[in-house]
């Protein structure tokens, strides 16, 4: 926990069972104020599973979720009202008139009809679906249900998000807008739990990344941890030309790989001159020193679990 | 606004349930205008508010007709027209009138009042009331007096019964009023026709040609038997609230039991699209990410079903009622509220039940398919399953007389039986014969609780636990 934050989101040691399937065990972490944490698995891993667990529509079979020191559990009601869900996929009643659906949601929050409706012109203004207030939902495309989920998530200003891979099926300028909010969310003290299997979304915007495998946390890291365990000392080098002499070259300089015409030295001695020099005559199209992403962390996070 | 009314508002404000309210209260109306056509336009004298009872004494060389107008509450008519023979005559205030015509005259006479117009001939004894009294008779028999050495003397009376709940009032004209005693008894209507003397009730003697008593007026259709002594009782059917409400309740009945039918259909839709299928798609977990406990949104949601119900059978029973009221208002008597209340009561009943059964399957099935797979099954297990176990029972044991007695025991078995319930009711307070000896009504209340509480409480308890 970083120093002066506190845990918004705090899940204790929760184990969840489907039958005789665990779809977790024993997970626990926590989502600081002013905190984006990325939650990051392969399909099945247990992530939806956490997040249902934590927005209150699951039970868990031990554990516990406390949101702003509530149990979502015990207090449900008042630990509702803190944390807003931006599921993954669109599961609304798709015959409801956008609006009217609105109204009613914020209903459950206490929250009058010609307040819902200025709530509403506020919020879809901000989310960009103004002008479509009385479509059905079944006539909104993909991304504009997500928007009309984050809408409803902002009803109540809660301190606490979680957006379930809200970057799925979006385009471009969708994943751009929902990029964004979470950092302006972020920038508002407020805590984001964003899970997405597009790693380099989250590498690019997360503070903390928690990595999940088959139902159990097998990691947590901070996105500087994350640089230094990714940083490698490998060197890349792609040739216009090849030949058999080329590696006894290279292994002056550490130990080489020969993939097609591009040489990767493992343990690169740092000599960038020496090495450009000798392979003059193999005309150098491009040299460089490789760098890790979140994608090979994960992997090799796995890799270690096996 | 309350969620809770949104729930309603969803499933009230549907296509499907406005159609069907719109296409069944259309047929009550149209049911109720035919009821009015065939029964009350043929013969509007049945239905008026106007009635007549009266002697009429040969003397020597006239005819002197005396008699009495009243309305439906048995109220004396003052003022009322009389014309006969040509000539025009009132009734006093207290709605009396003497006419004095000639020798057997045997002429229609009119009575007039109100824009009403009845009839009657002068026969020694004579009355012409509506279908809203309650019972109605012209006997005429001999007396097998002692008194004075004189034996066989003919006796000719004329009677009407008025029920204003139980304070009845029995008005008697007699050609030849000598004192006699006057009994009424009220029997059992499914009871023998053979009614021992021991039960009549005195009400008091005959002191002139037109006759007043007070009576405690049963409120179910009965046996009436009036007797002056000496002659037999004379005895006939007692609706407590007119035969002409009979005729008028019947046709809505058939409505209303058509309603239930389909509208039970409807609940079942009402259970997938409340509950079903958001479970399907996952949409309730949307909802339940609000502050809301799982138990708020079961009950919410049935409400909303529940509210449906209601708000269907009230209008529908009441848009019947009102219509034919309106159309009948002329008689002066408003039809009874406990006809509409007993259907809709019944009505909503039934539907509640079927709706809390098929409302409990999604708290137990994910798929919404399956859901209404099994819902359709107990529709149509509910809907004719009775009367085809009924069957199967009565004929594999032998007893084919009892089949009707046994469908019904079969109803408090079924969700969709309170309705069975609330006809056979209507039918014992103003139709034929029942069908049936005895429905127990604590039975049917019982049946009709249970069917709604226990899927209700089942479904709750379950939803609480299961991974939605």
């Amino acid at each position: 926990m970083q120093p002066n934050s506190i845990a918004m989101i705090e899940v204790s040691n929760i184990s969840k069972k489907f039958g005789n399937l665990i779809a977790l065990q024993d997970v626990s972490f926590t989502v600081n104020n002013g905190e984006l944490v990325g939650y990051v698995g392969l399909n099945g891993a247990g992530k939806t599973t956490t997040i249902e667990i934590i927005a209150g529509v699951s039970y868990p079979n031990s554990g516990e979720v406390i949101i702003d020191g509530h149990s979502i559990i015990k207090e449900k009601k008042e630990a509702s009202k803190n944390v807003s869900w931006v599921p993954e996929l669109p599961i609304f009643e798709q015959d409801a008139t956008v609006l009217d659906y609105f109204i009613y949601l914020a209903g459950y929050y206490g929250i009058g009809k010609e307040e819902a409706k200025k709530k509403a012109e506020e919020l879809f203004s901000l989310v960009g679906l103004q002008g479509r207030e009385k479509d059905k939902l079944k006539n909104y495309s993909q991304g504009m249900k997500k928007r009309f989920a984050l809408a409803v998530s902002l009803i109540s200003d809660p301190n606490n998000f979680i957006f379930d891979e809200v970057l799925n099926g979006l385009d471009p300028q969708g994943i751009m807008f929902f990029r964004d909010l979470a950092v302006k969310l972020k920038k508002e003290n407020k805590a984001i739990l964003f899970s997405s299997h597009i790693l380099t979304e989250v590498e690019n915007i997360a503070d903390k990344v928690i990595f999940i495998h088959k139902g159990k946390i097998i990691r947590q890291m901070s996105i500087e941890e994350i640089k230094n365990y990714i940083r490698t000392n490998i060197f890349r080098v792609v040739l216009g030309r090849i030949d058999g002499n080329v590696i006894k070259i290279a292994e002056k300089y550490g130990n080489p790989k020969l993939q097609g015409n591009i040489i990767f030295i493992e343990n690169f001695n740092g000599d960038i001159p020496g090495l450009s020099s000798d392979l003059l005559n193999y005309n150098i199209i491009e040299m460089a020193k490789v760098e890790g992403n979140l994608e090979e962390v994960f992997f090799k996070l796995i890799g270690e679990q096996k | 606004m309350k969620t809770v009314f949104y729930d309603f508002k969803r499933s009230f404000l549907r296509f499907s349930v406005i159609l069907f309210i719109v296409i069944f209260a259309a047929i009550g109306i149209a049911v109720s205008y035919e009821t009015y056509a065939t029964n009350v336009s043929p013969n509007p004298y049945y239905f008026h508010d106007l009635n007549v009872i009266g002697v009429s004494i040969q003397k020597y060389n006239e005819t002197e007709v005396i008699g009495y107008v009243f309305n439906n509450h048995g109220n004396p008519i003052n003022n009322a027209q009389i014309i006969a023979n040509g000539s025009s005559y009132r009734t006093n205030a207290s709605g009396y009138f003497e006419l004095n015509l000639p020798q057997f005259y045997f002429e229609p006479i009119a009575v007039s009042y109100n824009n009403q117009k009845i009839e009657f001939i002068p026969l020694p004894v004579f009355e012409n009331g509506s279908k809203y009294l309650s019972a109605e008779g012209v006997v005429e028999g001999f007396s097998y007096g002692t008194q004075n050495n004189v034996q066989n003397i003919t006796l000719k009376y004329a009677f009407v019964v008025i029920n204003n709940n139980g304070k009845g009032t029995l008005i008697l004209a007699i050609d030849n009023p000598n004192n006699q005693g006057v009994y009424v008894n009220f029997a059992n209507y499914s009871s023998s026709f053979a009614i021992p003397n021991t039960s009549f009730k005195y009400v008091g003697n005959v002191t002139g040609y037109i006759n007043f008593y007070h009576l405690q007026t049963p409120s179910s259709i009965e046996f009436l038997s009036v007797q002056v002594k000496s002659l037999g009782p004379y005895t006939t059917e007692y609706y407590p609230d007119g035969s002409a409400i009979t005729s008028l309740v019947s046709g809505i009945i058939g409505v209303i039991g058509g309603f239930t039918f389909i509208f039970a259909a409807i609940m079942l839709y009402l259970a997938y699209i409340l509950f079903s299928k958001p479970r399907d798609t996952g949409a309730l977990k949307f909802i339940l990410a609000r502050p809301i406990i799982r138990r708020e949104l079961y009950i919410n949601r049935y409400l909303g079903g529940v509210l449906t119900a209601i708000l269907s059978s009230f209008l529908l029973t009441f848009l019947s009622y009102a219509t034919l009221s309106i159309l009948v208002s002329s008689s002066g008597i408003l039809l009874p509220l406990d006809f509409p209340l007993i259907l809709f009561v019944s009505t909503s009943a039934a539907l509640i039940g079927f709706f809390s059964l098929v409302y409990m399957l999604p708290s137990f099935i994910k798929s919404g398919g399956e859901m209404l797979g099994i819902s359709i099954f107990l529709f149509l297990l509910f809907q004719i399953g009775p009367t085809v176990i009924a069957g199967i029972i009565a004929f594999t044991t032998g007893h084919i007389n009892e089949i009707i007695q046994i469908i019904y025991g079969s109803y408090y078995f079924s969700p969709l039986g309170a309705e069975s319930f609330g006809i056979y009711y209507l039918e014992l307070e103003y139709g034929t014969m029942p069908a049936v000896s005895s429905v127990h009504l604590p039975l049917v209340i019982l049946s009709s609780i249970i069917w709604i509480a226990i899927p209700f409480i089942i479904g709750l308890i379950k939803f609480n636990k299961i991974n939605i």
